[in-house]
């Protein structure tokens, strides 16, 4: 009987070969066969377990590089496209069993194009629906932060992966009052620009007016310290509300929650570096340094949705 | 008369104090305690209550008949504040035994955590939010199992970049047991929070394709185990330290039972091809046990 791994390889291949995220933004839902369901494991030893929509995981992940390389300088960029090249003619010459050589120059022009770009700190998830030059705004304003953080970091180094609980504290803490500094007189706008600002409410509105929105809501609301408390330590059955001042370069309240956000609505907005990421208090969609625990920029009322409180 | 009263309410306060300590005769383990690979699960835990630390107390009374060398957490590691004085209440006191015993903690964060605890020692975390790991054999402290795989996920913030990495790593792992533990439940019967199904849409097919077999998450406050769903099994391990009584009060088709009455953790042994599995209360009584066989690699 053919095995599960030989019919997956026998589909037809993505002809723009896509990569997971590449395609959709999020992993292939169809459910598998009762055939896969028993055995449900690739077979040991396989040289190129097949990724998502019919790509090669190798593939996958030079395509996940890609999405690296974007924005890389044009040499790199280059050296990527190169790559993506070389395998497309590969595979036209169906040489891909036989062609290690091959395979590997266009791994190392793809690793060459973007390995050296892990400053790249912000990358657009392909389905982000942003104008160009919108996306871009964003992306010089984001990289701009990411620089004086980085700054910042030269002096007050980072604790590393064996940290003690002081030194960790400690290290917050710095960075807080760091932060609030250099960025004193930040105003609301500034890192979400009007134009940028109005094309995340329009993804938001989308997604959240889409058949599996609801969906979204309910998570977002996990955790969202204005639907969510804390539970008490004298009685940690019942549970206090913590509230979170939402204003530019304020301390995010560290004895709140923090709320979920939905992989599904999250793979819509533009990708960020991983200082920085993207929350809801309430409403609002708050832009948020984990690191030094502040909040960036915000966008106020980004959510409609009257389920969730404001 | 006075005084009669007064012995009366001491005996009152005393028995229930004694009713209330975990005793080492309490402990109803359910394994069979021959597996190589031996862990605990908690979630929810850092409250530094008086239950947490109970619960605690209960974890160590076990491991002297189980020796579990190492402890997952579901999340909500510390939760409130997270001063280093927190990091002691929280963790290192209702741990300490524990800790001092060299059981070691691997960490997944939760919506209450600072993504900064990916940088403290001692959830082995690494600094990074998610990350995957073979656990150490019990008995033999350089030999890796190599047939079992732990993944730890972020579930608050299911990027780009972390899809594919798990991609990645389960597409790679030839490993008899893949093991995910992160902190939102994808099937759950909590009326506070319930299932995650954004998350379970994104989640599971990865899952099934790369074929993980079990699935630790936390999130609602109280114990459950979710019948097998397309081969796997999932549990929700959140009253480590809170409690949230009755929500589990309307169970799900899927749900195979649970437990909301009191605090809980769990236990579980993997020996060969089965996964034993036991859910212990505050009170060292069991509320759940069973196996799980894996399904064969071919």
């Amino acid at each position: 009987m053919e095995s599960n791994h030989q019919r997956q390889q026998g589909q037809p291949k993505d002809p723009s070969l896509q990569g997971v995220f590449n395609a959709r933004t999020r992993p292939n839902v169809s459910k598998p066969s009762p055939e896969m369901l028993r055995r449900r494991r690739p077979r040991s030893g396989q040289m190129f377990p097949q990724g998502q929509a019919g790509a090669p995981i190798h593939l996958t992940g030079l395509f996940a590089m890609g999405r690296r390389a974007n924005g890389a300088p044009p040499g790199r960029r280059m050296m990527f496209e190169l790559a993506v090249a070389h395998l497309r003619t590969m595979f036209r010459k169906d040489h891909m069993k036989i062609n290690t050589r091959g395979f590997l120059f266009a791994l190392l022009m793809g690793s060459a194009g973007c390995s050296t770009h892990r400053n790249a700190h912000i990358a657009p998830a392909a389905d982000v629906d942003m104008d160009g030059k919108v996306l871009a705004r964003f992306q010089h304003e984001i990289e701009e932060y990411i620089e004086l953080h980085r700054d910042l970091v030269k002096r007050i180094p980072n604790v590393g992966p064996n940290a003690t609980a002081e030194e960790i504290a400690a290290h917050r803490d710095k960075m807080t009052k760091g932060i609030q500094a250099e960025r004193k007189g930040a105003r609301q706008g500034d890192v979400f620009k009007p134009s940028v600002e109005a094309a995340i409410r329009r993804i938001i509105a989308r997604e959240i007016s889409s058949p599996e929105g609801q969906q979204m809501i309910q998570e977002l609301k996990q955790g969202n310290p204005k639907v969510e408390g804390v539970p008490n330590q004298a009685d940690p059955t019942s549970a206090r509300s913590e509230r979170v001042l939402v204003a530019v370069n304020a301390l995010y309240n560290t004895e709140a929650p923090s709320s979920s956000m939905p992989p599904s609505l999250l793979l819509k907005l533009p990708q960020l570096p991983d200082q920085v990421r993207y929350q809801f208090v309430g409403r609002d969609l708050i832009l948020r340094d984990t690191e030094a625990n502040v909040i960036l920029d915000f966008i106020k009322d980004a959510i409609t949705d009257r389920s969730v409180p404001r | 008369m006075e005084t009669r009263l007064g012995r009366l309410a001491l005996f009152v306060v005393i028995a229930a104090s004694l009713a209330r300590l975990p005793t080492a005769a309490a402990q109803d383990l359910k394994l069979p305690n021959k597996g190589a690979i031996r862990f605990a699960v908690i979630g929810d835990m850092g409250t530094a209550s008086r239950a947490q630390r109970e619960v605690g107390q209960q974890m160590s009374l076990f491991r002297l008949k189980f020796p579990f060398t190492f402890v997952i957490t579901v999340g909500d590691n510390i939760l409130g504040s997270e001063s280093a004085a927190d990091f002691k209440a929280k963790f290192e006191q209702p741990y300490a035994d524990l800790l001092k015993a060299g059981v070691k903690f691997y960490a997944s964060l939760g919506n209450h955590d600072n993504p900064e605890q990916r940088n403290y020692a001692p959830f082995s975390m690494g600094g990074v939010r998610y990350y995957t790991f073979r656990p150490i054999a019990a008995g033999d402290d350089k030999a890796l199992a190599t047939g079992v795989r732990f993944f730890s996920l972020d579930s608050n913030y299911l990027d780009a970049e972390q899809l594919v990495w798990l991609e990645k790593e389960l597409s790679s792992s030839d490993s008899d047991w893949k093991i995910a533990f992160f902190h939102h439940p994808l099937y759950s019967s909590g009326r506070t929070h319930g299932s995650s199904l954004d998350l379970r849409k994104t989640l599971e097919p990865l899952f099934l394709r790369y074929g993980v077999d079990v699935v630790f998450s936390g999130h609602d406050h109280y114990y459950e185990r979710v019948k097998p769903q397309q081969g796997i099994t999932y549990f929700v391990s959140g009253s480590a330290g809170s409690l949230r009584k009755g929500d589990y009060g309307r169970p799900q088709p899927f749900s195979a039972t649970g437990f909301d009455r009191d605090f809980a953790f769990m236990l579980v042994e993997i020996d060969g091809p089965k996964l034993y599995y036991q859910a212990v209360s505050r009170t060292g009584q069991s509320v759940d046990s069973g196996v799980i066989e894996s399904a064969p690699v071919k």
